[in-house]
């Protein structure tokens, strides 16, 4: 996973969740419930582009001959 | 005497008779496994029958086979009777077969049950001692060959459900000396460096033999060891191995073992995409509430028909008004009354009045004289009478109940 940024998407899901459950409990003001919207329009924004622009690694553990690993890249995939 | 030199087909030859006259070779049962397989589009069928180290090659002409009353494959474990024989051409030996027997239970098979029963008494296969698996892992482990077919389908697999996993693959034999040894220390890898949210531990199909490692118990308590859930992926389908047993989740083939530890992209995005929508209908909802709100105060009788207010005020005021006014009225009459009043009392104490009734007071220096007390006897004193005064010296006094004589 590209290493800028430490974004757990599953976090993020389960708070974006949090804030949907809030909105629809209807306990908020109308100006907190405006704020939690475009926290939730952020984050939404964060997860999105973070699915679409992720391009995981496929690495292959190499032990050398005095017995240290090292991980390169692997080449198997079509 | 010398023997001249023999032509290799001679010696093939002459070989394949020694091997036909042989008693015990000219009809024989052997058991094994079946494995490279091959069905000949000339009917013939070509392939190996072996045991745990030893193989041999096989033929079933299609004169012989189409009796056969189920197919063969490889890895099935068989009773083959036939002859031993040599083919001349190439000059190697093989087992010509006649009939086939399906051979149920083998050595490995006797072994591979001993250790299933062990090791489940022992409660390895326990389902309360399975982890869950985590299905949108960051990183998987795989331990398995880095050259099969078994690691290109579970790296296609993930990439496809979900491209953004990295996977990180632990080279090993799958089949061999080398193999359990090398599978274990993959397993206690991943665990050491603790970065993977599951391992897949599989390889490709095979027969008994090949898939072997993975009925090893040390693999088996390896797996049953190991604090990261393990997904095991051996051969196909129809191949159990104990691995699958102590493995906290079995995968039926390595494209299956990248299914099971991964979800869907898509249901990621659908669940996202989801959240998107209660996001806006319920700030959608909220809003429309307050509009409503303010839809009932615009609606409302005060905004509607404001007239209808200032009338209900006039009115009020217009009868406030009138009350005040009456209670003016009623509080000028009262007063007019009590001044009447006070009139007729002031008019009554008047003295005058009191002359008009042939009365009359007596004054001396303006000091109205009420007692003869107050008077001396040559005093000059003023008689008021209601027509006019009367100014008398005072002859004589008499006081009280004193005899008066004019």
């Amino acid at each position: 996973m590209a290493k800028n940024e430490e974004f757990k998407l599953e976090e993020a899901i389960l708070q974006l969740e949090n804030i949907v459950e809030d909105l629809e409990n209807g306990d908020l003001t109308i100006d907190n419930a405006l704020d939690e919207f475009k926290k939730g329009i952020k984050l939404y924004n964060k997860c999105y582009k973070k699915i679409e622009e992720t391009e995981g690694e496929i690495k292959l553990i190499l032990e050398d001959q005095k017995g240290n690993f090292n991980e390169s890249n692997f080449m198997n995939v079509d | 005497m010398e023997l001249k030199p023999f032509k290799v087909s001679e010696l093939n030859s002459y070989l394949k008779k020694i091997l036909e006259a042989d008693p015990i070779l000219c009809n024989i049962k052997i058991e094994g496994e079946i494995s490279n397989f091959k069905y000949h589009y000339s009917g013939h069928m070509y392939f190996t029958l072996k045991d745990y180290k030893s193989r041999i090659r096989c033929v079933m002409f299609n004169g012989d086979n189409k009796y056969l009353n189920f197919s063969l494959e490889d890895g099935m474990r068989i009773i083959a009777e036939g002859y031993v024989s040599i083919y001349e051409r190439d000059g190697c030996y093989q087992l010509y077969i006649k009939k086939i027997k399906k051979d149920g239970i083998g050595d490995l098979y006797v072994k591979y049950e001993k250790l299933k029963k062990e090791l489940e008494e022992e409660g390895l296969f326990s389902t309360i001692n399975k982890k869950k698996i985590n299905r949108n892992p960051k990183k998987i482990g795989i331990v398995t060959s880095s050259t099969g077919a078994a690691i290109r389908d579970i790296i296609t697999v993930i990439k496809r459900r979900n491209p953004m996993i990295d996977m990180l693959v632990y080279p090993v034999h799958v089949q061999g000396i080398y193999s359990k040894e090398e599978i274990c220390k993959g397993i206690r890898y991943f665990n050491f460096k603790k970065d993977v949210d599951t391992i897949i531990v599989g390889r490709g199909g095979g027969s008994i033999e090949e898939l072997w490692s993975f009925n090893e118990e040390e693999v088996a308590r390896e797996i049953y060891n190991s604090k990261i859930p393990v997904i095991s992926a051996v051969g196909h389908e129809t191949d159990y191995t104990i691995a699958d047993f102590v493995a906290d989740l079995r995968a039926p083939t390595p494209s299956a073992a990248g299914e099971l530890a991964t979800e869907d992209i898509e249901n990621l995005k659908d669940r996202l995409f989801n959240i998107n929508i209660l996001l806006i209908d319920s700030i959608n909802r909220i809003i429309q509430n307050e509009k409503n709100i303010l839809n009932t105060f615009k609606k409302s009788r005060f905004f509607s028909e404001p007239l209808y207010y200032i009338n209900q005020y006039k009115q009020r005021l217009d009868f406030e008004f009138k009350k005040l006014i009456n209670t003016e009225q009623i509080l000028i009459n009262d007063r007019k009354n009590k001044l009447k009043n006070i009139k007729e009392q002031l008019n009554n104490l008047n003295p005058t009045s009191i002359l008009e009734r042939g009365y009359t007071y007596v004054e001396n220096n303006k000091n109205i004289i009420k007692s003869v007390s107050r008077i001396n006897k040559h005093d000059e004193i003023f008689i008021h009478f209601k027509d006019g005064i009367v100014k008398a010296n005072v002859a004589k006094i008499y006081n009280g109940e004193e005899k008066y004589s004019g």
